[in-house]
């Protein structure tokens, strides 16, 4: 190196999508051998950053050098021939096949015409040894019995194959134990002292603290600013990632809760969500947050019947439940609005109005037959409610923007009448209009009444609508919030990384 | 909250051996089909009369040679992570026009009175036309599947009712026989006049060196390594650079030669090709699919063997075989084919939910699982 102090230079770089910019001309700088640590709020821009530097995109604008040379990353491919290495959140594993063939896919040692088995072991090895697994995994192992920690380190093993300038790690312990977030501390550390240049992203403050040696925060797009992570500390940091916000929606006088509705104890399924125990009232939004990984989807599953129950108890409305099916959930009155509308809420393809009624399709049922025009009032009351744009039940789910695709399922959990709602990500990729929306339908169906559980990663959102705040941490519950005392957003960041003493009530 | 690093160690140790009981099982399920067969020929040695006789062995061997090959190439296909419902229709085409190129091309050298010259060179022609032409409908299977990107069952069920029309054209509906016993004489003809060992012939033969041929092409060179990554992740697989279309395209080609050879070696073995071969009596895409996934190839793709589905193919006609000398008939061999065939796959499936249910397991959590399972029970 030595003819440029930076290993990675992006200067006022930009990525725009349909409707928003993304990527608000950022500029930062990554010196080799340094730890730089990259922060910001879900949809700050911090992982549509990284994909530009992946060669994820065609058309960002600005510049990017790497050794102060400008680079062109507009595939994959030159991503990788410029020296950047990605080890993404979702690793892409040939389960079926073994390590050192996953490891070294498409560039298998040959002798003659036949693989060099010989070879390949060595090289597997050899490469293990960077992340100090060569003791402890043996290359022919199919990569299926391999664990999860270990599936991420030979990743990463594969991608420092290629002798990487730049490393970027995106959120790479959200599913490992604290002794396996040191050993993968000690590797990042070992691999640094090489020279290489490390970009890591992640929510996790105390890590950042521990392993990087500066930090850049984003906010909506745009760089806040970059600091040597000794002027810093938890608070700072926290306020730099949440800024002053202008409320986009404040939640209008005082929420009265009624008596209990939902009472769960001890809520356990093993190695996802242990020991749950909390109580909800009737029309009361109560909020579930915690960092990715820390089984918050889990437990909406759980509650739902979508997963499996191991041990704990559920009573709704005094009445003590043992949890076998969603529909038998549903039935009882829990309905849960999945995270993901395009894979598990929506049929696309349908027609708005089959959608909706999908939920109800025994209810609008006499004998054998199905009887939709029955579902005509229940349609044109969520429609009114919900005010669904265009206002046409016929029209092909597809079509419709995602704010209203998003109404669309929320219309079809509303449409079984629950008692308890469970909403997890409800505005994820909606527009800003559409959200509004969402959130005063939220409040005003609490205020009906109905009691909701809301699991969401924006801040912003929970603080603004819940009356409570629990917070989830690998998969327990450690504490809650209550509004009487105050919360906000810092005081919930905090919170979800472990941190004490801000709690109202610790478990 | 506890601490679940108190119990670590002990958990650890379980885990282990936990771990240790499933490659003990992993490595016994990927070598079943050997288990399957030492169990079958026991059974089968012990209930049915003369069943080791070297006079019962051999038939049944040579009744595997066809199935073995054409089990080749469709195992390719499925390693891909697709399937080649065409298999059977592949089988006549190879089978016909061999016979019907020999009979063409012997007649063009002058038949009978231009000697031996005339009948080599006529199968030689008749052997490379048949071959083209399996490979060559292989090949636009493979172009549908993978340039075209339409299901495989989509394209290769249509190549099969095709393929049916276009041998009954060819044939005329017809059986075809070679104007000549001089091939038929050699192929099929014992190499060693020793009991146990007359399975030997020129046919036999051939077959297993194109088997041994497609194990190595597939296990020991990096092109098939690169199709198990293909049938295994092919997002993993392009990631790496390998190209996967071409190599989905090369297993229909192979899968069309190796079924056209098949046909083309029975019917060489019988001096006759019929057009409706298959049509009664055990279909063979049947028994070959059986085969396959009893042979642990993947249905998914990724991973399997074109040798173990050989032994599936041995072991299902040993099955036949043994029924017939218990006195039992047609209608048991389908159905234990069929009672085979649902258990392995009802165990795959079984398999495939029980790691479902277990994705997303946060690993830090086990220990704590482990012992509130403990406390839960009690």
């Amino acid at each position: 190196m030595g003819e440029s102090a930076f290993a990675l230079q992006m200067n006022e770089v930009s990525k725009q999508f349909p409707g928003t910019l993304a990527v608000n001309k950022v500029s930062f700088e990554v010196r080799p051998g340094e730890v730089h640590a990259l922060m910001g709020e879900n949809g700050a821009g911090k992982s549509t950053l990284m994909k530009i530097l992946a060669g994820s995109y065609a058309d960002y604008t600005g510049e990017i050098l790497i050794d102060g040379k400008p680079v062109q990353l507009h595939n994959p491919h030159q991503a990788k021939s410029e020296g950047v290495g990605m080890v993404y959140q979702e690793l892409s594993i040939a389960y079926n096949r073994s390590v050192e063939e996953n490891m070294f896919a498409g560039n298998i040692p040959t002798k003659g015409i036949f693989v060099d088995q010989e070879a390949l072991r060595k090289q597997a090895l050899a490469s293990l040894a960077k992340v100090k697994l060569e003791d402890k995994i043996d290359p022919g192992t199919e990569m299926k019995n391999i664990s999860q920690h270990e599936s991420q380190l030979i990743e990463m093993a594969k991608v420092l194959n290629d002798n990487p300038k730049i490393l970027v790690m995106d959120e790479p312990t959200s599913a490992l134990s604290s002794t396996e977030v040191q050993m993968l501390f000690d590797i990042i550390r070992e691999i640094k002292k090489q020279g290489v240049a490390i970009v890591y992203i992640s929510h996790h403050l105390p890590e950042i603290f521990e392993v990087a040696d500066r930090v850049t925060v984003l906010r909506d797009g745009k760089k806040i600013d970059t600091c040597d992570i000794k002027d810093v500390d938890n608070k700072t940091l926290v306020e730099m990632m949440i800024g002053e916000k202008i409320d986009d929606f404040v939640r209008s006088g005082d929420s009265e809760t009624g008596d209990v509705i939902l009472k769960v104890e001890n809520l356990t399924h093993y190695g996802f969500v242990h020991n749950i125990s909390f109580q909800l009232n009737h029309g009361e939004i109560l909020g579930i947050v915690g960092l990715a990984g820390s089984g918050r989807t889990e437990l909406g599953r759980c509650l739902s019947g979508a997963d499996k129950v191991d041990y704990g108890t559920v009573i709704l409305d005094d009445e003590a439940i043992t949890v076998k099916s969603m529909s038998q959930m549903l039935e009882k009155g829990i309905a849960y609005l999945s995270e993901n509308r395009k894979t598990e809420g929506l049929a696309l393809r349908l027609s708005n109005k089959n959608n909706i009624l999908s939920s109800i399709i025994s209810r609008l049922s006499r004998f054998f037959f199905f009887l939709p025009k029955k579902g005509t009032p229940i349609l044109q009351d969520q429609y009114e409610k919900l005010t669904i744009y265009p206002h046409d039940p016929e029209i092909t789910t597809s079509n419709l923007s995602g704010g209203n695709q998003q109404k669309v399922l929320l219309a079809k959990w509303l449409s079984t009448k629950p008692k308890v709602l469970i909403l997890d990500e409800p505005t994820r990729g909606v527009d800003v209009g559409a959200k509004k929306l969402i959130h005063e339908t939220i409040v005003k169906l609490a205020e009906e009444g109905l009691s909701v559980i809301l699991l969401s990663s924006d801040l912003p959102e929970l603080v603004a609508l819940s009356d409570r705040v629990a917070v989830m941490r690998q998969g327990h519950l450690i504490g809650e919030l209550k509004k009487e005392d105050g919360f906000d957003e810092n005081k919930v960041l905090l919170a979800a990384n472990g941190e004490r003493g801000v709690f109202s009530v610790e478990y | 909250m506890p601490d679940p690093s108190e119990n670590w160690g002990v958990t650890m140790l379980k885990l282990n051996r936990e771990l240790d009981k499933e490659k003990v099982l992993g490595t016994l399920n990927h070598n079943r089909i050997y288990v399957f067969l030492v169990i079958v020929v026991i059974l089968m040695s012990i209930g049915a009369p003369g069943f080791m006789r070297s006079s019962n062995i051999t038939p049944m061997l040579k009744t595997s040679l066809l199935p073995i090959l054409v089990g080749i190439g469709f195992s390719y296909v499925m390693i891909g992570g697709n399937f080649d419902l065409s298999v059977g229709a592949m089988i006549n085409v190879g089978a016909l026009m061999v016979m019907g190129e020999f009979n063409r091309f012997y007649a063009i050298f002058g038949g009978e009175p231009a000697g031996a010259g005339a009948v080599v060179g006529a199968w030689i022609i008749a052997f490379l036309i048949a071959l083209a032409a399996g490979s060559f409908f292989g090949l636009i299977n493979g172009l549908l599947v993978a340039k075209g990107k339409v299901h495989s069952f989509i394209v290769t069920i249509g190549m099969l009712t095709t393929l049916s029309g276009f041998v009954y054209t060819y044939s005329k509906g017809n059986t075809i026989s070679a104007n000549s016993y001089l091939l038929v004489d050699i192929i099929e003809k014992p190499l060693l006049r020793v009991p146990y060992l007359e399975f030997f012939t020129m046919r036999s033969i051939i077959t297993i060196l194109v088997l041994v041929f497609f194990e190595l092409l597939l296990v020991k060179t990096s092109w098939g390594r690169g199709l198990f990554m293909v049938g295994s992740n092919k997002e993993a697989a392009w990631q790496a650079g390998i190209d996967m279309e071409r190599k989905l395209i090369w297993t229909f080609v192979i899968s069309g030669f190796t079924a056209a050879l098949g046909g083309i070696l029975f019917a060489t073995s019988m001096n006759a090709a019929v057009p409706n071969y298959g049509e009664r009596g055990i279909n063979p895409l049947m028994l070959v699919l059986a085969s396959t996934i009893i042979g642990g190839t993947v249905m998914t793709g990724g991973s399997g063997s074109v040798v173990k589905t050989a032994v599936a193919v041995i072991t299902i006609q040993a099955i036949f075989n043994g029924l017939i000398g218990m006195g039992l008939g047609f209608d048991t061999q389908v159905l234990a084919a069929g009672v085979l065939l649902g258990s392995v796959v009802l165990y795959e499936a079984y398999v495939l939910y029980k790691q479902s249910l277990r994705k997303g397991e946060r690993p830090a959590m086990l220990p704590e699982a482990e012992e509130l399972r403990h406390k839960h029970r009690a």
